[in-house]
Formats: C-alpha cells, sequence, structure tokens
C-alpha cells in the first residue's frame, strides 16, 4: 500500500461513518452469492 | 514527513473513495486489472510447470499466490499503475472481506471453536505482549506518545485498519498515521517473502505456520497471502488467526481512546457499546455466520465447494492488489526512522509469536 491508499482509506472512513461500511457491503455481496448457490441460481463455481 | 507522505497523485486525478454502490464506472477497470493479473498468475502455475518438466528442467512449484503478487510487484514497480485502475486496484481490501466471509463455509463451528480457543489464548497473549513492547520501544526512541500508540496498535492487532481507527479514536495527527502505517506494510511486504522461508527451514507444519503468520503478520492481506505461500491449510489457519485478531480491535482501540481522553488528549467516548460496534469489523460476523450456517448443513458439499471456490477468485483479486499497491520507491522515501522503529518490534513480535506456536504445537502435537 502506498500512502495514497492509506489516504484513501482514511478518507473512506470519514466517508463511510454515514453510508454503508466497505465491511458491511463484502459481508452482503458474500451473503448474495452464498444464497444464489445455495438456491441453485449459480450450479457451479469452478477453479 | 509531511512532504514525504504528499499526495500529488490523487490531487491530480481527484481520486475519491470507492464505495461499491457509488462510482461503479470509476472502479471497473481497475478490477478488470486485478482479475486479469489475478487470472495470469493462475495460469502461470498451471503451464510454467508443465512447460518445464517437458523440457526436463528444474523449476519448483510456484503457487498462483506468489505469481499474482510478482506479477502486479513487477507492474507497479516499472511502468506504475495508471491513474485510471487506480480507484478499482484499491477495491483488494473488499475482496479479501469477501472471501474470508465466504471462507466461513470450510470451517465447521466445531472447527472454530477448538481452533479459536487456542487462537483466542495466542491472540491474547501476542496483543499484550505486542503493545507493552512497542511501547517501551517507543520510549526508547524517543517517539511521539501518540505515534508510539499507533505503532503499537498496528503491530499488535491488525495494521493498517487499526491504526486509522486509533487515529480517529485518539486525535493523533495523519502525520503520524502516515508513519505508522508506511513502517507497518514495509514490513508485511518483507513478510511476504521471508516467513515461508523461515517456515520451510524450520520444518514447520501447515497449523503451526498458519497461526504463526495470522499472530505475526499485521495486515489481514499480507497474513493471508503469507499463509497461502506456504499452503492451502496453512492459509485457512491464518485467516482464522487474523481474524481473531481482527475481532480484538474494538476494545484495544476503545481502551486507548479511554486512555488518551483522561489524558485531556481526545474526546470522551459516550456510548461505548456504540463505539466497540463501529470499529468492529463486521466481516468477523460474516465469516462465523456463514460457519454457522455450514454447521447445520444449509449447503450441500457441491455448494460448500463452489463457495470455496468463490472465495479463491476473491482471494485472487486481493493477492494481486497486494502485488500492485506494493512500490519500493515509495517505501524508501518514508525513511529510515519508522522502519527502524517498526523493524526492531517486529522481528520481536515475529520470533515471540513463532516460539508461542512452536510451545503449542509441542503441547497439541499439530
Amino acid at each position: 500500500m502506498t500512502a495514497n491508499d492509506a489516504t484513501l482509506d482514511k478518507k473512506s472512513e470519514k466517508f463511510s461513518a454515514t453510508k454503508i461500511s466497505w465491511d458491511t457491503w463484502a459481508v452482503l455481496a458474500a451473503f448474495i452469492a452464498a444464497l444464489l448457490i445455495r438456491f441453485g441460481v449459480v450450479k457451479h463455481i469452478p477453479w | 514527513m509531511s512532504e514525504t507522505f504528499a499526495i500529488p497523485q490523487i490531487k491530480q486525478v481527484q481520486v475519491k473513495p470507492a464505495q461499491p454502490n457509488l462510482q461503479l464506472f470509476r472502479v471497473i477497470p481497475g478490477i478488470l486489472l486485478l482479475a486479469a493479473i489475478g487470472y495470469a498468475g493462475k495460469l502461470l502455475e498451471q503451464n510454467v510447470g508443465k512447460y518445464a518438466k517437458a523440457h526436463h528442467w528444474i523449476f519448483p512449484n510456484i503457487e498462483y499466490v506468489l505469481w499474482a503478487i510478482l506479477l502486479g510487484l513487477a507492474i507497479s514497480n516499472t511502468v506504475g499503475v495508471p491513474a485510471i485502475f487506480r480507484a478499482g486496484v484499491a477495491t483488494y481490501e473488499f475482496w479479501l472481506k469477501v472471501g474470508i466471509v465466504l471462507l466461513g463455509a470450510r470451517f465447521l463451528l466445531g472447527d472454530v471453536l477448538k481452533l479459536g480457543g487456542v487462537s483466542l489464548a495466542l491472540v491474547a497473549i501476542e496483543i499484550t505482549g505486542a503493545i507493552a513492547f512497542m511501547t517501551l520501544l517507543g520510549r526508547l526512541f524517543h517517539l511521539k506518545p501518540k505515534l508510539t500508540t499507533l505503532l503499537a496498535v498496528g503491530s499488535a492487532v491488525c495494521g493498517v485498519s487499526a491504526i486509522i481507527a486509533t487515529q480517529g479514536a485518539i486525535d493523533a495527527d495523519e502525520e503520524d498515521s502516515s508513519f505508522a502505517i508506511a513502517a507497518i506494510l514495509a514490513l508485511g511486504a518483507l513478510a511476504l517473502f521471508t516467513f515461508p522461508l523461515i517456515g520451510h527451514a524450520l520444518h514447520l507444519s501447515d497449523h503451526a505456520y498458519g497461526l504463526w503468520a495470522g499472530l505475526a503478520v499485521d495486515n489481514t492481506a499480507e497474513a493471508s497471502a503469507a499463509g497461502a505461500l506456504y499452503s492451502d491449510a496453512a492459509g485457512k489457519l491464518a485467516v482464522l488467526a487474523k481474524t481473531t485478531r481482527n475481532a480484538m480491535i474494538g476494545f484495544v482501540v476503545l481502551a486507548y481512546a479511554i486512555y488518551w481522553a483522561s489524558q485531556g488528549q481526545a474526546k470522551t467516548v459516550k456510548n461505548k457499546a456504540a463505539f466497540l460496534w463501529q470499529k468492529f469489523p463486521k466481516f468477523v460476523l460474516g465469516f462465523l455466520l456463514i460457519s454457522v450456517l455450514a454447521t447445520y448443513h444449509f449447503f450441500s458439499k457441491d455448494q460448500v465447494t463452489a463457495l470455496a471456490n468463490l472465495s479463491r477468485w476473491a482471494f485472487l483479486l486481493t493477492f494481486a492488489g497486494v502485488g500492485l499497491r506494493t512500490n519500493f520507491r515509495e517505501m524508501r522515501k518514508q525513511g529510515l526512522r519508522p522502519f527502524a522503529v517498526g523493524a526492531i518490534g517486529e522481528v520481536v513480535i515475529a520470533v515471540f509469536t513463532l516460539g508461542l506456536v512452536i510451545g503449542a504445537q509441542n503441547i497439541w502435537g499439530w
């Protein structure tokens, strides 16, 4: 990470005080993906 | 030092925080770059070994994790990351957290409680020891008290996130937090290359090495990568140990906020429960919830495999981001002083946690 990224993180922290945080978005995205797999909308993820 | 941390690129291109719900189009190029580098790493893993074998060359088996990091490093340190990609590249932590939550499907609750119990005890010892040692080191080097606090929290808990959370809570200078972040990240980059070598030299088991990486490497992305560079199993354990450390962030930051407020040098914390919730990393709860669902067979075996594969894809983007954001020229500019203080602290913490893990390995026979 550069100083740029660190500053972005700080700005993000302030910005997210009134919005949904990165953390929460990540959890929501992961759960939506898990539900799509659970209910068969996405059947297979190759690796 | 403020000159060192000037951010001309941000001023030039007006990069704003890339929230996933906003500015979607701004982040797409960078995300595509992460995906391209990560996928190239995966292709290199599959094909370089085959090619070397076909030509009877002796070539080590390099995993996609290292290829993705090396490709990212090569770009970042030669041509640099063009402005159009920067907002998307900054989403690597988002992918890391998505990957960790999905990884919960591979841990049954019993495993989490069993491993979590051991790692929780080791984490408590690590946090206490690291804070005490870094505080002592800060005093010896006559660092500013708040800078010492930031370095102590960064080394003891979870790198950049902890430093940023603490900076806001104790009203520390921006310069101090940049100082601490630079030291923690430079050392995290070094750990990526040194930890697997030390682990192999000491013949550490996957279990012991994974715990060590999760305890000693400070930033979550580097801890996950350092674990995955050793083996898949070590990567899982590194994430578990690091997640346990992350869960402590709210408590440590709250303790420091109360201390600095009592010194009249920070705002008083009025609602402690709200403060803890605000600072608590939500992805830890997501990880545990997915683990509970997997334990109660909410997912079939094939679905758990699909979730694990999706987690790997998310980590692929993360590891590409780890390489892309590491710029050795920027690190050199930070100067020797924060690096020296951080390096002494990190080496002592790494040796201390290695001792803890080897002791635990002998007791539990991992």
